[in-house]
């Protein structure tokens, strides 16, 4: 019974807020937006203390009945998804707390519908962790997905972010349609969508069919977490307040494909070429995205890319067989990701929403200590530094990669590199150096109100404190896990190299970024336009599309259909009226008039018997008597 | 002996007709009409109908001409001449017709056979006839008397001046 | 042949004679005539019929003939002389119409 309202929580929030938003006021709606997301990190403790013992379901109800198979809403609770369920209310819980001071001077202009959208979409989470079957976890990503669109398009006058809303829509929507097809599949592979049944039945599936399922569900993770090819509408998603891009694509949201493939892990080890894909893709991932963080300036769109290239790192530790090392950087990157986008909504609401560039700020290290010192312990967290959260769960990954192949294992060394090097890029830039805002800026950035400090500390103590838990964490999901030395100690070398690097150029200028900016131009074009990737979204394929379409429009619509209908038209009347002339006048008029001047004619002549003279009618009456005559004799033999 | 008669007879009766039919002048007409009659009374006569031989000769050639001759000389000769002689276009489209009813008719009367005699006649004629009359044929006898009644009272109402 | 089917012959030629003269008469007394002839005609037929057969009947009915044709030629006459009165002709052309 517990374990209902972890869900139901979020969901009375949203109908609460969203029905009677106006009337409570912002302030209020966001407060039970926080209560609903805190009660649930609440009543999910003991569910998971419960769960890691003994995993438990819980059904909801049967809601469609197809003979052969029922189907149902349960939510299913063992280790992986009761700590993940803690996670997500917990960050959730933060970030609520945090957005209201960010969204505060928009307070008055029906935020309440904000809140809304956030608890919705902490319910929708949740159906996906919890859920028993694939339905239920369909019907969490679909609404995810809407409130994705709902909150990046949230300030819905400014035409870029109602762009990037519907972009974000369209490609999690393809990704959902392969994800449905998978689900499908799975139907008709198993016959039926329960969790636990399909992973008793998986070892008599066919592979090769096992394999083409498992790549149409992989299809709906590479929509959702943003992996290459879909992957251009999450850099734009950063149109949306700060606390969306926190909550949903940093930790939550893009988290749900690889908690999806963690979730169905079994279904993908018995398919091994399905797993070669993910591997590949969550690598590619992880490169390009670091590539891509390089050589951008924009405060979000960095940590964003830093998201995918985080998530591709997850992907690929799935790819190689290591589950439980990708689940647990899952879940320290929870913290320090939203921990880093806290920390640069901070900089963005001091400047009042109008800082967008970190090369228009610099030099806020004396007037924001705080933030300077959670973006600090984000970023090293982020670059894999001990005692960070992310030293911890990057090495499991480096370590796997390096027993799976060895070249595996330098791509990730490589990866990681170019990670410390750029977050650190955009620390230096925005907190050391000059202070470029000066020109632009009348008063003084002042660092954050409490309501905001106080979660950003909070996380970053997660970010600290959580990489200790692992052995705790590996023992929940049943594995252990060694530490290599080695590994531990060539990947923070490797760490340190790239924040040396950071530093050196940004801040001691041994080599000005500006000369290197200059000749490195074309290498840094194509870095910062994702391998021309989003133009060719863009302009090749909606242009493309649009074109087509009015194309279509013009010769199929306009001249064949309106050609064809007008010429119907002609046609029709031209013989309407041919038919008229011939049948009307000619046949029935003719026929008509002629009957009626017969008449006239036969008649004038036919009076002229009646002469009125005696010996006439005398005359015809021997007429008559000779028929009658003629009658006789006929008729007499 | 007695086809001699027939004949004489025939000839006679034929010549006056096609006098009745062809005659311009009226009068001619009914004198031509007065010798039909006579060569029908001795056709009845000669039949053995001498009762209705000499009917005939008293109501026709008395009454009737008298009558004829007495409405012709009310008109005068004037008005008469106009109106004589005979319409040619009728007369041609009739004369097939009458051909066309004739032939068959004779056709048929010659060919036909006709009802043997049952009766032997052993009175004379007059009292055959007198007494036929008087017995089986007494009501249209009387019928016959109202008739004329009656033509003798149009006859007064037709003739009469308009005052 | 007998002689009275000879006469028989006689009066259908009477008759269609008769029927001739009404036809092509213009003068309404001559036509008057010609009805006559027709009746007589008739009447010859009878008489000849009545002594082929045996039995009376036949003079019979020819004398009833008789008195009719007596009467319609009085209710005739007096027709014409009517007419005459009316139209000062007598002619059957003058009497084509029904009505002026």
């Amino acid at each position: 019974m517990e374990a209902l309202l972890i869900i139901l929580f979020p969901f009375t929030a949203f109908l609460l807020v969203g029905l009677f938003g106006r009337r409570l006021g912002d302030l209020t709606s966001a407060i039970i937006a926080v209560l609903g997301s805190a009660l649930s990190f609440l009543f999910s403790i003991p569910a998971l203390l419960k769960a890691l013992n003994s995993p438990f379901s819980v059904k909801l109800y049967d809601f469609i009945s197809l003979g052969s198979y029922t189907l149902t809403l349960g939510l299913y609770f063992d280790p992986l998804s009761a700590i993940t369920t803690s996670l997500v209310c917990l960050v959730s819980t933060m970030i609520f707390i945090y957005s209201i001071g960010y969204m505060e001077n928009l307070f008055g202009q029906w935020t309440y519908k904000f809140y809304a959208y956030l608890s919705f979409f902490l319910f929708s989470m949740l159906l996906i962790v919890l859920s028993d079957n694939l339905l239920g976890m369909f019907f969490g990503w679909e609404g995810v997905g809407l409130a994705s669109y709902l909150l990046i398009g949230y300030f819905h006058q400014q035409k870029y972010a109602t762009n990037s809303a519907l972009e974000a829509f369209v490609m999690n929507r393809i990704g959902d349609w392969l994800f449905l097809f998978g689900i499908f599949s799975i139907f008709y592979l198993f016959g039926n969508l329960n969790l636990l049944d399909i992973f008793s039945k998986v070892k008599e599936i066919d592979p090769n069919l096992l394999g083409l399922a498992v790549l149409l569900l992989f299809g709906g993770a590479v929509g959702k977490s943003g992996q290459v090819p879909l992957h251009t509408w999450l850099p734009n998603a950063m149109a949306g307040p700060t606390p969306v891009s926190a909550l949903l694509h940093s930790s939550t949201m893009v988290a749900a494909g690889v908690y999806m493939v963690a979730r169905l892990y079994p279904v993908f080890e018995s398919a091994p070429q399905g797993l070669k894909v993910v591997a590949l893709i969550g690598g590619l991932t992880a490169l390009f995205a670091s590539l891509a963080a390089t050589s951008h300036t924009d405060i979000k769109k960095i940590i964003a890319f830093s998201t995918m290239s985080q998530l591709g790192l997850m992907f690929l530790a799935l790819g190689i067989g290591d589950k439980n090392s990708a689940m647990f950087h899952l879940t320290t990157h929870a913290f320090f990701k939203a921990l880093l986008f806290l920390s640069a909504g901070s900089i963005i609401h001091a400047f009042h929403h109008h800082a967008r560039d970190i090369y228009g700020v610099g030099g806020l290290k004396k007037n924001m200590p705080i933030t300077y010192a959670t973006f600090f312990v984000g970023a090293l967290a982020l670059a894999g530094i001990f005692p960070f959260a992310g030293f911890w769960s990057k090495d499991l990954i480096i370590a796997s990669s390096y027993e799976a192949d060895f070249g595996l294992g330098v791509f990730v060394s490589f990866v990681s590199f170019l990670t410390a090097y750029y977050i650190f890029r955009e620390g230096f830039v925005m907190f050391y150096g000059p202070e470029r805002h000066k020109g632009h800026f009348e008063e003084e950035p002042h660092e954050a109100p409490s309501v905001m400090l106080v979660p950003m500390v909070v996380l970053a103590i997660g970010s600290t404190v959580v990489g200790f838990f692992e052995g705790w964490y590996m023992t929940a999901l049943k594995d252990h896990k060694e530490m290599h030395l080695n590994i531990a100690i060539s990947s923070v070398v490797i760490a340190l190299l790239g924040i040396g690097l950071a530093y050196l150029v940004f801040v001691k200028r041994v080599l000005d970024p500006e000369k290197l900016y200059q000749s490195l131009k074309p290498v840094h074009t194509t870095f910062k336009e994702q391998f021309f990737t989003e133009r060719l979204y863009h302009k090749g394929l909606a242009r493309g599309y649009m074109d087509l379409s009015r194309g279509l429009f013009l010769v199929g619509d306009r001249f064949l259909i309106d050609g064809f209908i007008n010429l119907l038209n002609f046609l029709y009347f031209r013989v309407v009226k041919f038919l008229w002339i011939k049948l009307d006048i000619y046949t029935v008029d003719l026929f008509v008039n002629g009957v009626a001047k017969f008449s006239f004619r036969f008649g004038r002549r036919a009076s002229l018997i009646q002469t009125g003279l005696l010996n006439n009618y005398v005359a015809f009456l021997l007429f008559g008597l000779v028929v009658l005559l003629g009658i006789i004799i006929y008729f007499m033999g | 002996m007695e086809w001699l008669i027939f004949g004489f007879l025939s000839l006679w009766l034929l010549v006056s007709v096609f006098g009745t039919l062809f005659l311009k002048n009226p009068v001619h007409v009914i004198l031509a009409f007065l010798s039909v009659i006579l060569a029908i009374a001795g056709i009845f006569l000669h039949l053995g109908a001498e009762l209705l031989a000499g009917l005939q000769l008293i109501i026709y050639a008395v009454a009737i001409i008298v009558f004829y001759v007495l409405v012709i000389t009310t008109i005068p000769w004037e008005k008469v001449k106009k109106f004589e002689g005979i319409y040619k276009r009728e007369a041609l489209m009739a004369v097939p017709f009458l051909l066309i009813s004739f032939l068959p008719i004779a056709y048929m009367v010659l060919k036909g056979k006709f009802a043997v005699s049952q009766k032997v006649i052993t009175e004379g004629n007059i009292q055959s006839v007198g007494k036929a009359l008087f017995t089986n044929y007494l009501f249209p006898f009387e019928v016959a008397s109202v008739i004329l009644l009656t033509a003798m009272i149009g006859a007064i109402l037709l003739g009469r001046k308009e005052e | 042949m007998k002689i009275e089917v000879a006469y028989i012959l006689i009066s259908i030629f009477l008759f269609l004679s008769g029927l001739f003269g009404v036809i092509i008469r213009k003068n309404l007394i001559t036509l008057l005539v010609s009805t006559e002839l027709m009746l007589n005609g008739v009447n010859l037929g009878l008489v000849s019929m009545d002594k082929m057969v045996g039995g009376v009947e036949g003079q019979v009915f020819a004398l009833f003939m008789l008195t009719v044709a007596a009467a319609e030629v009085a209710v005739g006459l007096g027709l014409v002389v009517a007419i005459f009165r009316l139209r000062g002709y007598e002619g059957s052309s003058e009497i084509t119409q029904l009505r002026d």
